[in-house]
This record gives C-alpha cells, sequence and structure tokens, in this order.
C-alpha cells in the first residue's frame, strides 16, 4: 500500500517525517480540535448588532423582521438573522446564511456591512430600575 | 550554544505575543464612584475627566443634596415635616420657594396626576416609614382627604413663607426628588465644565455628554425580576431616564400588592401598571425633574396616548402585571429588548 | 558570470513564478470565502531551501507587491493583509532557522509559515479592517485548512527537491 509515492513503512520509519514534525503536527492537531470545540460550543445569541458605515444599531433577535439599508436587505428570523438581498459583486455575505451564534457574523465588506450576533452579557454603563 | 539559541527563539515568540498583547489591551479612562444618600445609592462614571475635579464635583453634590434633605425629607425633622404639621412656616430661604414653585408647576402641567401635596395620603397608608410595614387604610379615611382635594395650589407662597388652610394638606417631594438631584448634578457639571460623566440616583439616570466614540449605554431592569434587565438603550449627550415601578417599595396585604406610588386621582396604591419608563430628550429644561415625575402620570394612566400627548412625551413605556409591554413608536425604534424570549409581548402604540 | 548574478537570475524567476501562482490563485474559484491553498507558498519555501533565507526574501515580497499591481488590489485592504500575512510567515521561517534539521523537516517549517500566515492575516483584520473580536469566530476554519494545506504544500517541497521515480 502506497501513500503519496511513499509506502506506509518508509512513513513508519519516520523518512518522510521527522520526529519534531510529529510534535508539531500534534501541536497544531490539539489547536484544531479545541479551536473547533470551541466554535461548536458556542451559546446562542440574543440581539442583533448591525455596523452600517460608522452607525451601529441594535435589534431584538426575536422577531420576525426584514430590515431594509440603503442597499442591503437584513432578516431577522426568530433568533437567527442573515443578509437577505446585496448589490455587492460576489454576493459572499448572502452565500453566509444564517448565523445565530455569539460573535458570528456576516460582513460585506463592498458595503461596509457587518451584521454579528451578541450576547445578553453586554456591557452597560449603568441601570436604570 | 543550544542554550543561546533556545533564549533567541523565546524571545522572538515573546515578541510575536507582545503584538498580539497590544492590540487586545484597551484604554480605561473611567473613573466610577458611588455615594450613598438617605437609604438611595448615588453612582457616578465619569470619561476622561480630572479625577480631582470629579472629586470636587461629587464633594459639591452631596453637600447640595445632603442641604435638600434637610429641607424636604417628608418624616424626619426638616422645614417640610414642620409644615406638614403646622400647615404655616415663616422661614423660607429662595431656594426652598422656587423648589416648590417647580413642584407646583409640575402639578399644574401633570393635571394633578403628580402630586405633591398628597404626603397624608402616603402617610396612612404607612409608608412614610424607614422600615415599610404599610398597612391598607379605611375607605373613609381616603375619601376624607380626597374631599379636601389637596393640592399645592392651596398654598399661600410669600417669599419667605408658606402656609394653608387646608389641614390635610401635606407635602411630599418624594416623586421627584431624585429628579431634582439630576439637574442640581447636571448645574455643577455645567458649572464646573465636566464634559463627560452619567449621573444614576435610585435608578434615575443623567446622560451628560458621551465617553468618546460611543454614547452611554444603560440597561433597564426588568419591573418582574430585579435579577433579570428587560432592555438596553444608548443615552443621547443631555438626555435622561426615570422609571416607577412598583417593585421598589412596596407591601403584600391580602395577596394584593401596595406600593408606595398613590394614585392622586382615588387614593389607591395599586394600578395597572406594574412599571412606567420615560426618556426626556436632551434640550428640554429641568430634564431631570421631568424624567421623575412624568412617569407618574403614565403609571396610573387610564389612556397612555391621551396622557403622553398631553405631556409632550415621544419616548415612553409601561409594563402591565399581564407581562405585556405598551411603548412608543419612536421609543421602539431605539431601545433593545434583552428579555428571554416569551418573557413580554410588546405592543406599540 | 558570476556567483551573485546567477543568483539573482534565479530569484527573478522563482519571482516569476510566485507572481503568477499568487495572481492565478486569486482568479481561482473557492468554496469558502478567503480560503485559498497558498500555492505561491511552495515558491518561497523552495527558495529558502535552495539559497537562504534573503532570497526567500525578496521573492516573497517582491511577489506580494507586483502581483497585487497586476491584480490591481494594490494599496487596497486585501494587499495590506496579504503584506502582514507574508511578513509573519517570513518571521516565522526565520525563526525556523535555529531548529535541529535533524528533528525538523519541511513539513515543520511549511506548518509555521503557514500558522504566520494567517496570524499575520487576522491580526491586520482585527486592528484596521473589522475591529471586533467576531473575526476570531473564523480562526478554527481558517487554521483547519492551514493546516492541511501547508501539509500538501510540504509535499509539493519535497517533491520538487528531490523527485523520486
Amino acid at each position: 500500500m502506497k501513500l503519496f509515492g511513499y509506502s506506509m513503512r518508509e512513513i513508519l520509519l519516520l523518512k518522510l517525517f521527522k520526529l519534531g514534525d510529529f510534535l508539531i503536527f500534534f501541536i497544531f492537531i490539539t489547536i484544531i480540535i479545541l479551536a473547533l470545540n470551541y466554535y461548536f460550543h458556542l451559546p446562542k445569541g440574543d440581539y442583533l448588532e448591525i455596523s452600517h458605515g460608522n452607525e451601529i444599531k441594535h435589534y431584538s433577535l426575536f422577531q420576525n423582521k426584514i430590515l431594509i439599508f440603503d442597499e442591503i436587505e437584513v432578516e431577522i428570523n426568530m433568533g437567527k438573522a442573515r443578509i437577505k438581498k446585496s448589490n455587492c459583486a460576489n454576493q459572499y455575505c448572502i452565500m453566509q446564511g444564517w448565523i445565530s451564534k455569539i460573535n458570528h457574523s456576516v460582513v460585506c465588506i463592498p458595503n461596509l456591512f457587518k451584521i454579528s450576533i451578541k450576547s445578553k452579557m453586554l456591557s452597560y454603563d449603568s441601570t436604570n430600575y | 550554544m543550544l542554550a543561546k539559541r533556545l533564549s533567541k527563539l523565546l524571545f522572538k515568540y515573546f515578541s510575536i505575543f507582545l503584538l498580539l498583547l497590544i492590540n487586545s489591551c484597551s484604554n480605561s479612562n473611567f473613573y466610577e464612584h458611588k455615594v450613598l444618600i438617605y437609604g438611595t445609592i448615588l453612582e457616578f462614571k465619569f470619561y476622561d475627566t480630572n479625577l480631582d475635579q470629579a472629586n470636587q464635583a461629587i464633594d459639591q453634590i452631596v453637600d447640595k443634596l445632603n442641604d435638600l434633605n434637610k429641607k424636604f425629607h417628608p418624616w424626619e425633622k426638616s422645614l417640610i415635616s414642620e409644615f406638614n404639621q403646622t400647615h404655616q412656616i415663616n422661614n423660607c430661604d429662595q431656594e426652598f420657594i422656587k423648589i416648590i414653585k417647580i413642584a407646583k408647576n409640575y402639578e399644574n402641567v401633570t393635571h394633578s396626576q403628580f402630586n405633591p401635596a398628597i404626603g397624608k395620603l402616603i402617610e396612612i397608608w404607612g409608608f412614610h416609614e424607614d422600615i415599610i410595614k404599610g398597612q391598607v387604610p379605611d375607605e373613609e379615611d381616603i375619601n376624607k382627604i380626597l374631599a379636601t382635594q389637596p393640592s399645592l395650589n392651596q398654598l399661600l407662597i410669600t417669599d419667605h413663607s408658606i402656609s394653608t388652610d387646608n389641614a390635610s394638606l401635606k407635602i411630599d417631594l418624594g416623586g421627584m426628588i431624585k429628579g431634582l438631584a439630576l439637574d442640581i448634578a447636571k448645574q455643577t457639571y455645567q458649572d464646573m465644565g465636566i464634559k463627560n460623566v452619567l449621573t444614576n440616583f435610585g435608578g434615575n439616570i443623567y446622560a451628560h455628554g458621551k465617553p468618546d466614540k460611543r454614547l452611554w449605554e444603560v440597561a433597564i431592569q426588568n419591573p418582574h425580576n430585579n435579577k433579570l434587565l428587560l432592555a438596553k438603550l444608548k443615552m443621547q449627550p443631555g438626555s435622561a431616564i426615570g422609571t416607577s415601578g412598583d417593585y421598589e417599595k412596596y407591601f403584600i396585604h391580602n395577596h394584593q400588592k401596595y406600593s408606595h406610588l398613590i394614585n392622586p386621582k382615588n387614593g389607591q396604591a395599586f394600578s395597572s401598571y406594574s412599571s412606567a419608563t420615560v426618556l426626556i430628550n436632551p434640550n428640554e429644561n429641568d430634564i431631570g425633574i421631568k424624567s421623575d415625575v412624568f412617569s407618574k402620570p403614565l403609571y396610573f394612566s387610564e389612556n397612555l396616548v391621551e396622557t403622553s400627548k398631553s405631556l409632550q412625551l415621544n419616548h415612553f413605556f409601561t409594563t402591565d402585571h399581564k407581562n405585556q409591554i405598551f411603548i412608543s413608536k419612536s421609543f421602539a425604534d431605539e431601545i433593545i429588548w434583552l428579555f428571554n424570549e416569551g418573557d413580554f409581548i410588546v405592543e406599540v402604540i | 558570470m558570476t556567483a551573485q548574478t546567477i543568483n539573482i537570475h534565479q530569484i527573478s524567476k522563482f519571482c516569476a513564478i510566485a507572481i503568477i501562482l499568487h495572481s492565478a490563485e486569486f482568479f481561482f474559484p473557492t468554496p469558502i470565502f478567503g480560503i485559498k491553498p497558498g500555492i505561491a507558498n511552495i515558491i518561497i519555501l523552495f527558495t529558502y531551501l535552495k539559497f537562504n533565507f534573503k532570497s526567500a526574501v525578496y521573492v516573497s515580497l517582491i511577489r506580494v507587491f507586483i502581483s497585487s499591481l497586476i491584480i490591481g488590489t494594490f494599496i487596497t485592504p486585501t494587499f495590506f493583509i496579504s503584506l502582514s500575512g507574508a511578513i509573519l510567515s517570513l518571521i516565522f521561517l526565520f525563526l525556523c532557522q535555529f531548529l535541529s534539521h535533524k528533528f525538523f523537516s519541511i513539513y515543520t517549517f511549511s506548518m509555521l509559515m503557514g500558522l504566520g500566515h494567517i496570524l499575520g492575516q487576522f491580526i491586520i483584520v482585527r486592528m484596521f479592517i473589522i475591529p471586533d473580536d467576531g473575526v476570531f469566530i473564523l480562526f478554527p476554519i481558517f487554521i483547519l485548512f492551514t493546516f492541511i494545506f501547508s501539509l500538501i504544500n510540504a509535499f509539493i517541497v519535497s517533491r520538487l527537491i528531490s523527485p523520486s521515480n
């Protein structure tokens, strides 16, 4: 059995990989596993932050609403949000689809437009009661 | 040789980590301070202000508020409690008269839905005590007081004295004292040239200026659970927010909750709403007092649209006991709700 | 011809290849936005192994500048992202020189260079383009693909250095 032109024996004998490579390899794998674990276990967010040019606006995620900005339409649907329409050339922002977890965001660079999900553990300066 | 290489290597890595750290460290130009004044927390958050200047401003404000307390405390020894006993005082200074006149003005503006002359009603409900035990008074007693139609318009005000013929008239400025404190704070900041500070006096907040590029951000407590937040909003420079609710001072008798807010129209201590919040826009005068006083008419309102129109309020909301929120259109666009899904139903009016 | 001129000729040749690969990569469709195999890195690593670190720096930086002119992204955010990625990648390559060649092969070189590349890009994006911690959400995906592509690149380099029959 051959892999990339090398026999399994050669690979096992460290002809392809040297010892240090395995070290780096496993460090990399660990980082990836930790990062992916973090990525998939993010809690769901509570509200949507939209930054449009220099403006930053906030909307509750728990509603069904379509927000229309100059070039972009954002859809909020009970806990998740997406960019529905955009006039940008590549349409990458639309391809990213729905987002619902904390800190997830969709960016449309040509329009300087960003939507991101934020949590309730937000910062505020004082409490009114 | 190896040690030298290793130390070189570590140094390089360390410099990369430093590069990453520089980016994550942020500034801290804020100075926060809390003071306890007659059982209420007065909270300051200064941005980009000289520390000495900030402390000086705090001292001045605290002095003024203590002075105010000596004059207006409704049941401890003060000028007002003296008046409430004798219905006549002659040793008033100009500031005292000025504040009484402001109170009278706002009583008229709100068509007596905010009434500082019903101190006796508050007293018979048992709220003129440091530790609230509470008692439900007889209907007869309430009606007796209401029959005299207590109002600050019945006061005879001269330059140094106030007096009245109505024996049931007792002045209680508890409904506007927090707002008054905010206005005093505002005046102090303006006099001292302090630009950016957020002042919170017992839940009523006045936003002076703004921190750097963002605005002051304020969270509103959930009226049905003090551990949760209801909403969050950005305060325009110079705006103030105030809430009246049944969750701060209350007692429960026969499963009915009685709050310290007494309806001046019928003398009852409950309302169909559990809280009322108003946001006063910048550039209005008496901004602090308005934020405090105007929430009371809304709290007891039977028709929110009419009440808000008569007070020229654009930004307000009320919550009721059935977890419904009634919010004005322009406020609904600015506020960010933070309650859990299904906890409240929002209705824009 | 002196050794010096041969070196410059070789460097120019490698630069040309790197520019072609870099530019071709730009127009190549990617399934996920922003994820590219970084095939130009093959040439950088190869230059380093064939000549020295200095030549690798030349090839890498010239590649970034010239191909951005060709693609038309010069002095746009894309250019700065790619420049900072290239610089940090070179710093990592420099650090790799201190590693013992007895234990570490080009696979380590390639993986660390790839890591440097995305770190450089993330720093620039976080600091200037999207100043929000939200960008780090993309980090796991990027590091996963960096890992895969850097292994493939290293394999290609290993075949280039000593072609086996």
